[in-house]
């Protein structure tokens, strides 16, 4: 399920990428700054067969409300090994992703970030924004940027 | 050498100096006995004068003014050898000074003839005889007494001759601290006596007169002008049981005395924060025998604050834990005999990334030397971009009581702790994020702590788009005038104080004064100057004068005859190469202290910053529209998208300054919110 009605969101996250996600694509993760700074957004896409695609934001300031300014690499940025895989499927089912409120958020947070969880399972597209919050299985998910990403 | 002994005023006033080398000494004065000081006025004499006192008993003043007058005429034409020139300009008599003098009590002679315009009236042997160690501290009612008995001796003041008898006895006798009450306390005429009188007047004769009263004492000589307060006046009669009428000397200011001499001060003290009422006491059946007081009456708020201020200066104010907005957290602490408001936020350090038990030895101590300095580079960075930036003020009436209080510094501290803290402060040295500031954690990622030039490039314009939209332009004036009008004045005194509190950029605006082409032009260029600079001495009147300002006038040139060219145009820009510099660490401070973010965030219909409404409180709300609205366009605001740390930021400081001395028990009416503003 995707929020289809985001008009009451940030400007950012109504940019995200909501795009169908393509056969063969597992899973989407997208991290946006809440801050005005949008050089450490990115953004990664995650196929079933391990080959996983990143594309951080190019560090132009110039324009800080569109989220991504970069496309995805043609190429994958890593391949995953099959037990991080495994770990990633085992994450999202202990975090009964898919059965997730779509849109989750701590007021009490200033700056931080958005993270946009999308995955495919059984035919089903389920979304969930996260506005300053990282519960399962973001932080997991998260981990994989920084040990591939660099 | 010029011997011309004509004197200015400024030539009395001139200190004269003289060479001296001896060490100043102190001289001590015994308590004297009255026929001593007689005595001992003689000895301090002038020596040209050395019987003067016998002379006096002798030939009477008569003759003793025609001597002084001779020797005055022919002591004009006298100097000592080696004296300075400007000593040399007075009459001999008056910069006659006794050798072996101690300097000290030169100089005090010295400053008592320069800065007692009185005393220059003073004839000069009253001078001689002040200076011979009367003028000793600790010995002033000696002095006085001195000085009043040679001279009425010597000039014969007839109006004045009748204080003598009561100075010989109640002062010299007595030797009661008199200082200017005694002056007043001890004026009982003795009838009958007259100048040049030998009978009646011969120094160092005791004589009791009929009637003499001490001063009239009071309770408490510092009354509050609220019409209601009493105070008992008490005086001592010799003989004791006379009947005494009580009254005022002067104005009353309201004040009513009863028969018993109960003092009821009245309530107007006129405008003035103080007033002198002296009240009078005399004697019912001669009202020639009488004696006063003074007291002070303040007005009643000045009263008030006189009373509450040393003990609230005294003092130290504290808030702990003052939270404010989303996140902000810190303790106050204000010290007003320091001039001084601490904010304080203690600070756990945590570094989440760095695991020092899977480090070998020489890793650990290079990674704590690296996590020592990370932390105090977060604390520099702090302290420089937020402490001491704007000052607060006290503005509590009356301002020469509370006035003092002021400025305000205020000082950031963020001091590291291990338990207690306001924030824990997690310092990653290799994990890229966003820094957030939440619950009591803060998250400074890599990278964090450099703040990054030229971010956000549009903030030049958003500055400049919000310093358009508050420009009167043009100014518009009246035919062949250049005052601005008071609606427009008003509009460029917002503008002015607007750009007042923008430090970075730092603007240049460009003002253009014109004229209609009527009238010659050489006046109309004068006219479009004058147009021109008075715009300009209204924005820098306000505090502008930091931003750049270009004034000139170009006259009729281009105009018509049209009332349309009678004006000023301004136009603004940012300096060239200007680039907006965004600081991470200074931002996350201001949530640290309770700010919001001043761009539009996660809640678009969030569209003011949480501290919008204290600024309006503290600034009003047009301009807390101005710079605490979310959603408008970029500008270089350390909460919004740049390293400007700016007067409104300093809100939640003002706020827990208010809230700390509000909670203080002085001073009456407690200090509140209004009370306290900013300065810069």
């Amino acid at each position: 399920m995707i929020l289809k009605d985001d008009t009451h969101l940030d400007v950012r996250l109504q940019r995200r990428d909501t795009s169908p996600l393509p056969e063969g694509i597992w899973l989407r993760f997208q991290a946006i700054n809440r801050g005005k700074d949008p050089s450490y957004n990115y953004r990664w896409q995650l196929h079933e067969d391990g080959r996983w695609f990143n594309a951080w934001h190019s560090g132009d300031t110039s324009d800080w409300q569109t989220p991504f300014d970069t496309p995805l690499p043609d190429q994958p940025t890593a391949e995953l090994p099959a037990t991080l895989m495994h770990q990633i499927r085992e994450q999202l089912s202990l975090a009964q992703f898919m059965t997730q409120p779509p849109f989750q958020q701590d007021k009490t947070v200033e700056d931080g970030s958005y993270y946009i969880v999308t995955a495919q399972s059984d035919g089903q597209t389920h979304e969930v924004i996260y506005n300053a919050v990282s519960p399962p299985p973001v932080p997991f998910l998260e981990k994989i940027v920084h040990q591939y990403g660099y | 050498m010029n011997r011309n002994h004509s004197q200015t005023q400024a030539q009395k006033k001139s200190p004269p100096t003289r060479p001296h080398t001896a060490a100043p000494t102190t001289t001590q004065l015994p308590e004297i006995e009255p026929s001593a000081a007689a005595n001992q006025a003689k000895q301090f004499l002038s020596p040209d004068v050395p019987n003067i006192l016998t002379l006096q008993r002798t030939m009477g003043n008569k003759a003793i003014q025609r001597l002084i007058a001779q020797r005055q005429s022919k002591a004009q034409r006298h100097w000592m050898p080696g004296e300075p020139e400007e000593v040399q300009a007075m009459p001999a008599i008056q910069r006659h000074w006794m050798p072996g003098e101690p300097e000290e009590v030169q100089t005090k002679r010295v400053q008592r003839e320069a800065s007692d315009d009185e005393r220059q009236e003073t004839p000069a042997l009253q001078r001689v005889a002040l200076s011979r160690g009367f003028g000793v501290p600790g010995h002033g009612q000696h002095r006085a007494m001195i000085r009043e008995t040679v001279s009425q001796n010597l000039w014969g003041n007839a109006a004045a001759a009748p204080t003598i008898q009561t100075w010989k006895k109640g002062v010299i006798g007595g030797g009661e601290d008199t200082g200017t009450k005694t002056t007043e306390g001890w004026k009982k005429a003795t009838p009958n006596a007259e100048p040049g009188d030998k009978s009646e007047f011969k120094l160092g004769e005791e004589r009791t007169p009929a009637v003499f009263a001490g001063p009239i004492t009071f309770s408490q000589v510092e009354l509050p002008a609220d019409g209601k307060s009493t105070v008992q006046g008490v005086t001592k009669w010799t003989p004791p049981t006379r009947a005494v009428k009580w009254g005022f000397v002067g104005n009353d200011y309201g004040s009513t005395v009863t028969d018993t001499g109960q003092v009821k001060v009245g309530d107007n003290t006129q405008g003035n924060e103080s007033v002198k009422l002296q009240v009078k006491a005399e004697d019912a059946a001669d009202g020639s025998a009488f004696t006063t007081g003074f007291m002070t009456l303040y007005e009643a708020k000045f009263f008030q604050a006189k009373l509450d201020f040393p003990k609230f200066a005294a003092g130290t104010y504290s808030h702990p834990n003052f939270t404010i907005g989303l996140n902000g957290k810190f303790d106050m602490d204000y010290q007003p005999a320091a001039h001084r408001a601490d904010a304080t936020i203690k600070v756990k350090f945590a570094f989440p990334d760095e695991d020092l038990s899977k480090m070998g030895l020489g890793q650990v101590v290079s990674t704590i030397i690296s996590q020592i300095e990370r932390q105090q580079k977060f604390i520099s960075q702090i302290a420089a971009q937020w402490s001491g930036r704007y000052q607060f003020k006290n503005v509590r009436e009356p301002q020469s009581i509370w006035g003092k209080l002021n400025p305000v510094d205020v000082k950031v501290n963020v001091i590291p702790v291990t338990s207690g803290q306001h924030f824990t402060v997690n310092l990653y040295s290799k994990t890229k994020g966003r820094a957030n500031v939440g619950g009591g954690q803060v998250h400074m990622f890599a990278g964090s702590d450099v703040p990054k030039p030229a971010f956000n490039p549009g903030t030049a314009q958003g500055e400049l788009t919000r310093v358009r939209r508050n420009t009167p332009t043009p100014i518009l004036f009246a035919n062949n005038s250049a005052d601005v009008p008071g609606d427009a004045a008003a509009k460029l005194q917002f503008l002015g104080t607007y750009l007042s509190r923008i430090h970075n950029p730092k603007f240049e605006i460009t003002l253009v004064g014109h004229a209609s082409a009527t009238g010659s032009k050489d006046h109309n260029k004068a006219l479009s100057d004058r147009r021109a600079q008075n715009v300009t001495a209204i924005l820098t009147g306000a505090g502008a004068g930091h931003h750049k300002m270009n004034a000139s006038g170009v006259g009729q040139e281009g105009a018509d005859a049209s009332e349309q060219w009678r004006k000023v145009e301004i136009t603004s820009d940012t300096p060239p190469g200007w680039q907006n510099m965004q600081d991470t660490t200074a931002h996350e401070f201001g949530h640290m202290i309770g700010l919001g973010d001043e761009y539009l965030g996660d809640d678009p219909t969030q569209t003011l910053a949480t501290h919008h409404a204290l600024v309006a409180k503290a600034f009003g709300k047009d301009y807390a529209d101005q710079v605490a609205k979310r959603g408008d366009t970029d500008y270089a605001s350390v909460m919004e998208g740049g390293d400007d740390v700016r007067i409104q930021h300093y809100v939640t400081f003002w706020s827990a300054l208010a809230e700390a001395t509000q909670k203080a028990a002085l001073p009456d009416p407690k200090f509140g919110y209004d009370d306290w503003k900013f300065i810069g």
